[in-house]
């Protein structure tokens, strides 16, 4: 869309908002993706966290700098932006798209902010035992070459039993699951964290993760422990996205009945 | 309607493609039998396909369906030692266990015989070895030896039966197979094999003592042929387990209705017809006065028909949603490429609707078939999968995603070669419009499974999304087709481009389905056999050959 108003600012912001840069950034994310996933194959998940899927910056062979995907995340971001500025038309017709790119917005910002605020701890518990110190399992820690970091949560949690169920006369889990207690100053509930059923309390989750034996029938059980403050933003995205998607789906196929009507079918 | 009743009835009598070798005695109860294999009570007739299947690769056996065979090695097992039943193939396995053997074969137990200590210490100490190390005839090695020793087992599992023979007193050494008595349901459900509960003796439960005579009396009347005593034997004991289980543990519907879905065979049927579906539409093609094309439509709709009662009946023999695992993908989205041809012949454009709903249909469902040999498809759910609700919707929405991309890929095909049969033609425009809408909704789908799939793993990982080789397969895809409707919005690209990228499409559909499985990383890969893998990359190579000839072709002509 050529803009030839003596705005140079605005002129800049609009642009920024070109479908061009649109499909080169996404071709770049793209492969970023690949490369992410082909790189986490050989290395592991947290080093292709570490060096490409959270990476601003991916040194190719430890030299060459090329743009890694929050860089290339917030490009889009950027592109998105102006361009629901100054490039989405605002009609009714245009009212799902319009929906769907505003929870994309929504999607790569929460994206961010959770990037920037979420923790992520494992609690491991023998049967019996109760502890408040989980250790948490960060990029950056394991950058520094030192593993594991200690945090107190503001809540105890005590093992009582740990069980698995086997799909019958078969290797196949049917379930794991936890009967534990939360100690709370005073206070003692019980609770049970299974497969898919977590435990929720305050920001924090916890997750049935794994669980070990010990040979002479002590089973310890480990929870992945997560605090994270933006956890609805996906949801809320999500709802966006697919209520946006709906709404255009309605308004091509009522355009599509329309067309084939007899008398109006297009040579 | 006379057209597809003659063709329902050619479908039903396509049965007489399974084994018809008669089996001495009427083999119904014993069919009916419940067996509890790998978590799941299924019918006998469902427990001896499988291990047909994995002994030989084949369903039947010198014409023998897998039932009578089975039968036959249970009850009459001298008689069986010189059937050719095991699948070797590899070669080297045979020279390793000092046998003479050419090429891929299958073997009898009593040829294979002589060669079985070795194969035994082969196969342990490859068994030791770390699973990355061990090559193609290691991982033979150890097949045999497990399906060798699975069929050894068998052949005593009925010993007790039979007079003169010695059957093992000790549970533990007495072969387990087939699990048909319910011991213990709590908590850890067990089931013994005849010769495990045999073994046990007087330890067990007045009922179950009375259960294994009654397995024993059937045992001796088909040797004797005598069809009354052994169908009053085997009926005898099913009801004898059915009083002792609790109401609903053994559902006889459900295990009558496995057994017509086992012998109906409903996705090879489906396979054929579309295969046909496909014949008829390129005859109707060269020879247009011929008329086949509602012929072809009608054998489409057939098909539907039975891959339709197919997927019904699983999800009622399972109680489960109808995409679960790997194969019931294949078979899923085979299904919603059909539906999406069907409603495209019917909508306007016929030819194309046949063509890409019966490819969608034919390829995926072959695919499902060779998949089908690595074991029960219907196996039971690991614990990370066994969540209803997000399973049935996540797994369902993606598959459809699949699906809309895998048949606008088909359709860029035409587009391509309508484009080099005749540059700038409408033809290629007009065929791009259904091309362009199947590719809508396949974003549109990937889009909602995807996020489905982010919040699934939000409620029971902890995390919407965690970079997982499969997260990032439908992140590809969606970003895959995010490019082409930006860059054709763009003017970058136009119908022939759209039908290039669509191709693109499917290799990133193939790529996020079981090229993820092929790293062998994250939560999702579950099992992927290495002959697949080949056939993949051969796919993925001459998709990208075909895209590289057409598309400078197609330029050459616009610009020669």
């Amino acid at each position: 869309m050529p803009d030839k108003k003596n705005q140079p600012v605005l002129g800049f912001a609009r642009s920024l908002a070109s479908l061009k840069l649109t499909v080169v950034f996404l071709i770049l994310l793209g492969l970023l993706v690949i490369a992410g996933t082909v790189y986490q194959a050989e290395n592991g998940i947290y080093a292709a966290q570490r060096e490409i899927f959270g990476a601003w910056i991916i040194r190719l062979f430890g030299i060459v700098p090329l743009p890694g995907l929050l860089f290339i995340s917030m490009l889009l971001f950027i592109n998105l932006l102006a361009a629901v500025f100054f490039r989405l038309q605002y009609r009714w017709r245009r009212a799902g798209l319009l929906l769907v790119h505003y929870s994309l917005l929504l999607f790569i910002g929460g994206g961010f902010f959770i990037a920037v605020t979420a923790q992520e701890y494992f609690l491991t518990l023998r049967e019996g035992e109760s502890s408040n110190v989980a250790i948490s399992v960060g990029a950056k820690e394991t950058r520094l070459d030192q593993n594991q970091k200690k945090v107190i949560l503001p809540i105890k949690i005590k093992l009582l039993d740990f069980e698995k169920t086997m799909h019958p006369g078969s290797g196949i889990p049917r379930s794991f699951s936890s009967r534990v207690e939360i100690i709370f100053a005073n206070t003692r509930r019980r609770a049970v964290i299974s497969m898919n059923r977590p435990l929720r309390y305050r920001d924090y989750t916890f997750y049935q993760s794994s669980y070990a034996e010990d040979g002479l029938g002590g089973e310890s059980s480990t929870f992945s422990v997560v605090r994270n403050s933006g956890r609805w933003l996906p949801y809320i995205a999500s709802a966006l996205l697919f209520l946006g998607l709906a709404g255009h789906f309605l308004v091509m196929l009522a355009a599509a009945l329309k067309k084939t009507r007899p008398g109006k079918v297009r040579p | 309607m006379s057209k597809i009743t003659i063709l329902a009835l050619l479908a039903f009598w396509l049965p007489g493609l399974e084994g018809q070798a008669a089996a001495p005695l009427r083999l119904e109860p014993f069919r009916r039998l419940a067996v509890l294999e790998q978590g799941r009570k299924k019918p006998m007739d469902t427990f001896a396909r499988n291990l047909l299947k994995q002994f030989s690769g084949r369903s039947t056996l010198d014409g023998m369906d897998a039932c009578t065979w089975l039968a036959r090695v249970l009850f009459t097992p001298q008689e069986t030692l010189a059937d050719k039943l095991f699948l070797v193939n590899q070669p080297d396995v045979l020279a390793a266990m000092g046998l003479e053997g050419e090429g891929r074969g299958r073997f009898s137990f009593a040829q294979l015989h002589p060669g079985l200590g070795r194969l035994q210490q082969l196969a342990f100490q490859y068994a030791d070895q770390d699973e990355s190390s061990r090559g193609r005839v290691e991982n033979e090695s150890i097949r045999l030896f497990y399906n060798v020793s699975a069929y050894y087992r068998l052949l005593s599992a009925f010993s007790f039966a039979r007079p003169g023979e010695a059957a093992s007193r000790d549970p533990r050494s007495a072969p387990e197979l087939p699990a048909l008595l319910p011991f213990s349901d709590k908590p850890d459900e067990q089931w013994l094999g005849p010769a495990q509960a045999f073994a046990r003796g007087s330890s067990l439960p007045a009922a179950m003592q009375k259960e294994i005579s009654l397995l024993a009396k059937a045992a001796q009347a088909y040797e004797k042929a005598s069809e009354n005593d052994f169908a009053r034997a085997l009926d005898a004991f099913s009801r004898s387990v059915q009083n002792r289980l609790q109401p609903g543990t053994i559902d006889a519907n459900q295990l009558s209705l496995e057994i017509f879905y086992n012998r109906l065979d409903p996705f090879s049927k489906a396979e054929l017809i579309y295969g046909l579906a496909l014949l008829l539409l390129i005859l109707s093609l060269a020879v247009p006065r011929f008329r086949l094309e509602r012929w072809a439509k009608l054998c489409l709709l057939l098909g539907f028909l039975f891959h339709t009662f197919g997927l019904t009946a699983r999800m009622l023999i399972m109680n489960r949603p109808p995409v679960t695992n790997l194969y019931e993908t294949f078979v899923f989205v085979a299904w919603a490429g059909v539906v999406m041809g069907l409603l495209m012949a019917w909508w306007q454009k016929q030819a194309l609707g046949i063509l890409a709903g019966a490819i969608t249909g034919l390829a995926f469902l072959v695919i499902a078939g060779r998949y089908s040999l690595d074991g029960d498809t219907m196996g039971m759910l690991a614990a990370v999968l066994d969540s209803n609700l997000w399973l049935a919707t996540h797994v369902v929405t993606i598959s459809l995603g699949y699906a809309g991309c895998v048949v606008a890929g088909i359709i860029g095909h035409v587009v391509i070669v309508q484009e080099l049969l005749t540059p700038r033609s409408a033809a290629a425009a007009s065929t791009a419009r259904p091309m362009y809408a199947a590719l809508a909704f396949g974003l549109a789908f990937t889009c909602i499974g995807t996020v489905m799939g982010g919040i699934w793993a939000d409620q029971s990982w902890g995390r919407f999304w965690g970079w997982d080789p499969k997260e990032n397969g439908a992140l590809l895809i969606i970003i895959c087709c995010a490019i082409l409707f930006h860059a054709r919005l763009a003017g970058w690209i136009g119908h022939i481009g759209l039908a290039a990228g669509s191709i693109g499409a499917i290799i990133a559909v193939v790529m996020a389905w079981f090229g993820v499985n092929l790293l062998g990383v994250g939560l999702h890969a579950y099992g992927f056999t290495s002959g697949a893998a080949r056939g993949l990359l051969a796919f993925v190579g001459a998709e990208i050959l075909f895209l590289a000839v057409a598309i400078s072709l197609v330029h050459k002509k616009s610009h020669g």
